[in-house]
């Protein structure tokens, strides 16, 4: 046999850097997948998702967008340097957009005009026109977006799961891998819409060990196309990266 | 002070023997005093010899054992010195070894001849050498990475009776279990110091279940 024709063989895939975490996703995750990382606040998604769009830069040259809708440039800066991520390194690599200022002015005028109508909508369209703008200019491959519930509280998504629907696929549309910063209720067993609309979810969350210690945990709940381990795994910051480790 | 087995019976039969007659008497004065000499003799030189301790226990020597590749050996012991000896003894004769233990590794240093082995301690301190007791997985982690990177490889793992403490039984049996899987797939060995006493007798059947029992006199 010459090779593997299998899809897979062919398929681009980027790893998180993750120690540990890359084999267990089967290799990485899938070009132009959209990615859901999932979990309750504390659990560094925003790291994480940073993370891996860094790590792609500095190793494979990978072009990246972080857009933030909550927090600042400068305070998400200051969260990732204090982590010894040096952003000057990957400046022309990994654009932050910072767009919790439009947010903020979004707010204000519909707060103004007309708040609880259906016209929430341009908002979407103004954060879309923006991200196809950032493209044109800085053609990413890795999207990271935080967050979530932000952009359906500024977005006023009236029927969710249509609106979400259509948001993901928009953003399949783009052709880069898109990873949304979601938060989570702490109950593992309720299941969002988001959770069937995304091709994979990153769930992230705390558990209390031996009644004095806390440990982050991470499993990849699911990912389309690859043949992944569903286990749970102690998911750490150590000596300037991720790694994760057995749960035993 | 302990008698020594010639004089016994010559001391024993003054005191046991009749006071029939002043000869007799004379006689028996004559022995004691040679029986009191013998035991002063006895007194000043025989403190050079080496004399086992008053608890009546033999002081210990390394078990002569031979530690087979991908095998785990558990040694019964209420303190980790003599696993610290069956280590340096192998890394010696040219084993990689790696530590993991309860004990600080500047104590580890100072009473052992360890070597370059990494250390880890067992330890809620945030150093750099330490490893949190609960964090099972990244010991797991670690002694896997270990094994599957270096030569005749050889794990002390000290402090299982911490991480009974600090975890539950079980959750360190199937630790055990894991790390042992980790030393048979890569050929190679571990060493486990364990008081027995520190659980009970269901406890030992889980924890010695799979490994092999040293015996020796502690």
């Amino acid at each position: 046999m010459d090779g593997d024709d299998s899809p897979s063989a062919s398929m681009r895939f980027y790893k998180t850097y993750v120690q540990g975490f890359d084999e267990a996703l089967g290799g990485g995750i899938p070009k132009g997948h959209v990615i859901l990382v999932s979990g309750p606040p504390g659990t560094m998604k925003s790291s994480l998702a940073y993370n891996i769009l860094y790590q792609n830069a500095i190793r494979e040259d990978v072009k990246g967008a972080y857009l933030t809708l909550e927090q600042s440039k400068s305070s998400l800066e200051f969260q990732l340097s204090r982590m010894g991520m040096d952003m000057e390194r990957v400046e022309d690599r990994v654009q932050i957009q910072d767009l919790s200022r439009i947010r903020l002015g979004m707010e204000e005028l519909r707060g103004k005009a007309r708040f609880g109508t259906p016209a929430e909508r341009p908002w979407l369209d103004v954060l879309k026109r923006h991200i196809e703008d950032v493209k044109d200019g800085h053609p990413f491959e890795l999207l990271a977006l935080d967050s979530l519930p932000v952009l359906e509280i500024i977005s006023g998504l009236r029927e969710r799961r249509i609106n979400l629907f259509q948001f993901f696929g928009w953003l399949k549309g783009l052709g880069c891998t898109s990873f949304v910063i979601s938060e989570v209720s702490p109950d593992p067993n309720t299941v969002h819409d988001e959770d069937f609309l995304a091709d994979g979810l990153l769930y992230l969350t705390m558990e209390k060990v031996g009644g004095l210690d806390v440990y982050r945990r991470i499993r990849c709940v699911k990912m389309r196309g690859v043949n992944h381990s569903t286990g749970i795994y102690t998911l750490e910051f150590k000596e300037g990266g991720f790694k994760v480790s057995q749960v035993i | 002070m302990r008698v020594s087995p010639p004089l016994r019976p010559t001391v024993a039969a003054l005191h046991e023997a009749p006071l029939e007659t002043s000869a007799l008497g004379e006689y028996k004065s004559k022995l004691v005093h040679c029986g009191v000499a013998a035991l002063v003799v006895q007194f000043i030189f025989g403190r050079k010899k080496k004399t086992p301790p008053p608890s009546g226990h033999m002081i210990p020597t390394v078990p002569r054992i031979k530690m087979e590749p991908g095998s785990t050996y558990l040694l019964p012991t209420d303190k980790p010195d003599m696993a610290f000896k069956i280590f340096t003894k192998e890394i010696s004769n040219g084993a990689t070894g790696l530590i993991i233990t309860r004990l600080h590794p500047g104590e580890v240093k100072a009473r052992f001849s360890v070597g370059s082995s990494p250390i880890h301690w067992l330890s809620r301190a945030f150093t750099k050498e330490s490893i949190s007791p609960t964090n099972l997985g990244a010991v797991a982690e670690q002694i896997e990475g270990f094994v599957s990177k270096n030569n005749n490889p050889l794990v002390l793992l000290d402090g299982i009776e911490y991480l009974i403490v600090q975890n539950d039984l079980q959750k360190v049996v199937r630790f055990i279990s894991s790390v042992r899987d980790s030393v048979a797939l890569h050929s190679a060995r571990m060493v486990i110091p364990f008081n027995m006493q520190s659980v009970d007798e269901s406890g030992r059947a889980l924890i010695t279940r799979d490994l092999h029992v040293i015996k020796w006199n502690d």
